[in-house]
């Protein structure tokens, strides 16, 4: 893919994130833990690594935090979307690439996970209180069930794209 | 080709459904455990203890404009009110177990205090004890 | 660079020379009086705190001795003589420095313990006199307002906190302003507290059952003597904490009130607001606390008014 595609697709793709970030912040919330969505903005980051590689997902992603704080929950939305991002793009990195194309749900799910958990993380040094890593399980339960769900997603994107193409 | 291990899907399988299980077992708990605290910054406010009190709403005020109001009884204690842009806290419901409220953009906290906090918490801010 | 942080170096030992003094008080832990005894002094003004300390020790070390030996100087005599009337007038004679030989028969002091028979005990009421008196009652009181009128106290600025052997003795507030925070012991689980007082320029002393008494036969008989029928008192209160600006009379209060239960407590308190201050606690866990008080707990109490 030359340059100029992949900026314009990467920004494509910001935007499209972006959309699905603040349409899942306008529905109520799932849990009463706070950071704890479906993600659905995250197929688009593993789309992009996947499509586009390391470096523009990360592109991706950060415009997404921060247009996204910008526009909807201020500085603490996006301390809070940092520490979860950070913590998942991480991973996402370091698995993306060793998984097929049809267990990418296992990526999306250790990933969604690790957001949360970076996000617990925040809350215990925001509040100072250690007791809500008590919040873990049910992270980990949500986490799971989340990512493999987006994953799965960015699966079948992937399939209709190639499918497409052909 | 067909005999593909699945070690690391049956993994996830079992860590998801021993994190479901435990989550399930913590938030269902919601036995009264005696004395309640309610902290900002991690700087414990005002403690409770359950036995004979009477229903009271101790409003939590921060110096940026920060409110919350936590409502006690006899059973526990559940977020009334709170200022916060997600109102998360407002939706936990009744205090339960080890996981405690929380209002994130307030930093408040509303847990269960043990014995052995409860006197840690009044011994830090004693200067002398009575016999 | 170097002269940077030569001087930052500086500032830094500068600013902790000062904070040091605000924040580490001259403590001293010594024994008296059958007990231990801790001062916390914090500043004296226009004094050396170590021998602040130091002066207080031998003072009351000195009236110990004094009042072992039956040899208190008159003064010394006098005032805790004074007090000990006052608290009887407030107490309806139930702090009697008199009962001395009553609270030795049941061997309170020696550590023999043992239940005298009836006629044992109205034969000693009956014979109480001033001849045979025991200050044990006040003594720690009247030692406590010794320290804080003649070392500790009587200037604004001053601030220390003193146990004198339960007797606690607040001069002055905290460093940073406050009121000095003493917490309320609970008679009923006495690990643990059940509330704390904020004081300021007063002393408080505590008085239970739970504080000293033995078991026999199955019977537990504490050292606190109703004078009206020599034995244990048996008021329904378990303890009973005066605050007050002179400790001899917290002392003595603290003993007599305790005999003479809730009602009658808060009675004598209603004639007597201005001079001091009660928590009382029941047999069933009641905590009840006058209004002249700061008082907080995390369990629910009764104001009396």
């Amino acid at each position: 893919m030359s340059r100029t595609r992949k900026l314009a697709t990467a920004a494509l793709l910001a935007s499209l994130a972006l959309v699905l970030h603040m349409a899942e912040a306008a529905l109520p919330p799932l849990v009463a833990i706070p950071g704890i969505k479906l993600g659905l903005a995250n197929v688009v980051t593993l789309f992009a690594m996947v499509t586009l590689g390391i470096p523009c997902a990360a592109g991706v992603l950060a415009a997404r935090i921060f247009v996204g704080g910008l526009l909807g929950g201020g500085l603490s939305a996006m301390l809070y979307g940092a520490a979860g991002g950070l913590a998942s793009f991480a991973l996402m990195s370091l698995l993306c690439r060793k998984f097929q194309r049809k267990r990418l749900w296992i990526v999306s799910a250790l990933c969604a996970v690790a957001h949360n958990y970076g996000q617990l993380a925040v809350a215990i040094a925001v509040t100072g209180r250690a007791e809500i890593i008590w919040y873990a399980p049910v992270l980990t339960a949500v986490g799971i069930i989340a990512g493999a769900l987006t994953g799965v997603c960015a699966t079948l994107v992937l399939n209709r794209l190639e499918k497409a193409r052909k | 080709m067909k005999k593909r291990k699945h070690t690391l899907e049956i993994i996830i399988a079992a860590v998801f459904l021993i994190s479901s299980a435990t989550a399930l077992v913590i938030h269902l708990n919601r036995e009264s455990r005696g004395v309640i605290g309610v902290y900002r910054d991690g700087v414990l406010l005002s403690t409770f203890t359950l036995d004979g009190i009477e229903p009271l709403d101790y409003e939590v005020v921060g110096e940026n404009g920060e409110m919350n109001l936590v409502h006690i009884d006899s059973d526990g204690a559940r977020m009334l009110l709170a200022n916060c842009p997600d109102k998360l806290c407002v939706l936990h419901g009744k205090l339960a177990g080890n996981e405690p409220i929380i209002c994130l953009p307030n930093r408040v906290v509303v847990k269960w205090l043990s014995a052995a906090e409860l006197s840690a918490e009044t011994a830090s801010r004693t200067d002398a004890t009575l016999p | 660079m170097k002269r940077l942080l030569t001087a930052l170096l500086c500032i830094l030992l500068l600013a902790s020379c000062s904070a040091n003094n605000a924040k580490n008080p001259v403590t001293r832990e010594f024994f008296a009086m059958d007990t231990v005894m801790t001062l916390t002094i914090y500043s004296v003004r226009g004094a050396d705190r170590a021998q602040a300390a130091d002066e207080v020790v031998a003072l009351v070390e000195q009236l110990a001795e004094d009042i072992l030996d039956k040899n208190a100087t008159t003064a010394d005599e006098e005032e805790m003589m004074r007090w000990a009337t006052e608290a009887y007038n407030l107490t309806d004679g139930m702090f009697d420095v008199t009962l001395a030989p009553v609270i030795r028969a049941w061997g309170f002091g020696t550590g023999e313990y043992r239940v005298p028979a009836a006629d044992e005990l109205q034969a000693l009421l009956a014979s109480r006199n001033k001849d045979d008196i025991d200050y044990g009652g006040i003594a720690k009181g009247y030692a406590s307002d010794l320290a804080s009128s003649r070392v500790l106290g009587g200037q604004s600025g001053n601030s220390s906190i003193a146990d004198f052997g339960g007797n606690v003795c607040a001069v002055g507030s905290r460093p940073d302003g406050k009121p000095w925070r003493v917490a309320v012991r609970d008679p009923l689980n006495t690990e643990s507290t059940c509330g704390t007082l904020e004081l300021t320029n007063c002393a408080a002393v505590t008085s239970g059952g739970y504080q000293r008494n033995f078991t026999q036969d199955g019977v537990t008989y504490h050292h606190i003597i109703d004078p009206r029928t020599g034995y244990p008192a048996q008021s329904g209160l378990a303890s009973v904490t005066v605050v007050c600006e002179t400790g001899a009379l917290a002392d003595g209060l603290s003993t007599g009130l305790f005999v003479l239960g809730k009602e009658r407590a808060l009675e004598i308190w209603r004639e007597n607001r201005d001079k001091f201050d009660l928590v009382l606690i029941e047999e069933n866990g009641a905590l009840t606390v006058t209004d002249g008080l700061s008082f907080t707990s995390d369990r629910a109490f009764e104001v009396a008014s």
